[in-house]
């Protein structure tokens, strides 16, 4: 064990974080720390990694051991789960430590975490797609969804000034999942929603989220923004993706202190399910699943029971993995891990991280897991494949749209 | 880190399974990686992977699922038909293109 010297003290270190903290609360609450290690007794990868100590780690920040601070593997090891914050007494947002230094004290992110949010500015997707392919891919989808509904009026919008919903994506999903789109279109259709999607300003992801820069943050949830103020919409609705709706919700109010309301499109199929304006068959998944809780979805917005009540509708039989909900384990792709690649050897900690929930996964005894976050099923999938779990992975929207029933349909039976 | 190997030739794949370097695909690595995706080539994949690596030299980044359909005249349903992970995991790797970045 190291030695702590009281000259290597730097008083200052508190106060150059709190005022780069980008937070609702007050700058100085990490101050509030007692001490006391529910941070590490709640984050269960101290269990597993060397070098993953929430409470060392907040004891270095408050002692002003800047540059042990700064050197951290914590610093990209912590999946900025908030399980810790969960459990905190005081509720110290160590998460938002880890963020406010990973992006104002000149450290370098891991893996393409910086390129990526450069491309997602200079081009306004992460994916770099251009207008033409993400327009044309629109089109396209509008022809399938007019297929599949067999109904020629069927529609995306684009650009609709005043729509109730303004609904955003991943642009993952337009570059190489278009099905995505498809199963939300199809959704809104059924609803008879008024809704659009955006020619500008369309994908809601950000993964300065992860690198900690607040101007690129600003500048990437802005977008977004400005394509609200423009379309006039009542409501932004984000895709199933965690780090998305973090960005919306939590983003939206710290850096762009936005004015309108954002919702996840779990919370909007729940909402159309409950008010009959939508409807499913509950009768067409006999197999029995598990459900994944995104930390962003879950522990951090609080989306928790809205899945599970769509799933009821839905007549799917539900194994919970132990523990769930706000207690979930995070699936060790958060915090940006899945864009670290291999970077100092953070690939492998990601995977072992994974470990533990491959374990609970095997004990649900079940092959099929409901993920409603796009980074969450990539890193689950990897796991599936490492250790060889066998795992199908589906989003909540996908199973919706295949269950739904369209009036089209029920007139069919008359 | 994994590797396959080709004739003499020992070829590094990333932890996704693409290739490390893109330069040392030719037609036999590509029968090799679409073993590892369980994919037995025909024709039909040959002239999807050919566009691919066409896409790949002029734009340095892999096509949108939306252009590929369109350029090589194939719905959707028939890429997930022969490449089941997919057209940006299944195809781009077949191919020999490097692992998208960003959140895929």
């Amino acid at each position: 064990m190291s030695k702590v010297e009281a000259k290597n003290f730097d008083l200052q270190f508190r106060q150059e974080i709190a005022d780069a903290f980008a937070t609702v609360n007050d700058t100085l609450d990490f101050t509030n720390c007692l001490s006391c290690g529910m941070c590490t007794a709640g984050c269960l990868y101290t269990d597993i990694l060397e070098n993953m100590d929430p409470r060392k780690f907040m004891r270095k920040v408050l002692l002003g051991l800047k540059e042990e601070v700064l050197n951290d593997p914590l610093i990209w090891y912590c999946t900025m789960c908030e399980r810790c914050t969960m459990l905190c007494p005081m509720k110290v947002d160590i998460a938002g430590i880890v963020r406010t230094i990973r992006g104002n004290f000149g450290l370098q992110a891991p893996g393409h975490i910086q390129s990526v949010a450069d491309l997602h500015i200079e081009t306004g997707n992460q994916q770099g797609m251009t207008q033409e392919d993400y327009l044309d891919t629109i089109v396209w989808l509008e022809e399938e969804l007019q297929a599949n509904v067999k109904d020629p009026n069927a529609k995306i919008p684009i650009d609709k000034v005043g729509a109730d919903i303004l609904y955003v994506i991943n642009s993952r999903e337009a570059k190489f999942y278009p099905l995505d789109i498809l199963n939300t279109a199809k959704i809104f259709y059924a609803a008879k929603a008024n809704w659009t999607m955006s020619s500008v300003g369309w994908d809601a992801t950000n993964l300065a989220l992860f690198s900690g820069r607040d101007d690129d943050s600003t500048k990437i949830v802005g977008m977004v923004a400005d394509a609200m103020a423009r379309l006039k919409c009542k409501t932004l609705v984000v895709t199933e993706c965690g780090h998305a709706i973090r960005s919306q919700v939590w983003g939206g109010e710290v850096w762009l202190n936005r004015s309108y309301p954002v919702k996840s499109i779990i919370q909007i199929v729940l909402d159309y399910l409950k008010t009959g304006k939508i409807r499913v068959r509950s009768d067409l998944f006999k197999d029995k699943y598990t459900y994944h809780d995104p930390c962003n979805l879950a522990r951090k917005t609080g989306i928790i029971e809205e899945p599970r009540e769509i799933l009821r509708y839905l007549g799917i039989d539900l194994v919970e993995m132990w523990p769930n909900r706000e207690y979930a384990i995070c699936c060790g792709g958060g915090g940006g891990a899945l864009s670290m690649e291999n970077d100092r050897g953070l690939r492998e900690i990601r995977i072992k991280k994974g470990s533990l929930k491959a374990e609970q996964m095997k004990k649900t005894g079940t092959s099929k897991l409901i993920v409603p976050c796009h980074n969450c099923f990539d890193q689950l999938a990897d796991i599936s494949k490492t250790f060889k779990l066998g795992i199908k992975l589906t989003h909540i929207c996908s199973l919706v749209a295949q269950a739904l029933i369209l009036d089209q349909e029920i007139e069919g039976v008359k | 880190m994994a590797e396959i190997v080709v004739g003499d030739r020992h070829i590094p794949l990333d932890e996704d399974g693409f290739l490390e370097d893109a330069s040392m695909w030719d037609e036999e690595v590509a029968n090799f990686l679409a073993k590892t995706e369980e994919v037995e080539l025909t024709e039909e994949h040959w002239e999807i992977i050919k566009y691919l690596r066409k896409y790949f030299d002029d734009f340095n980044v892999a096509p949108p699922v939306r252009r590929m359909v369109k350029d090589v005249h194939r719905d959707l349903q028939t890429i997930y038909a022969l490449f089941p992970s997919g057209p940006g995991k299944g195809a781009c790797k077949i191919a020999g293109l490097p692992k998208p970045t960003g959140c895929v």
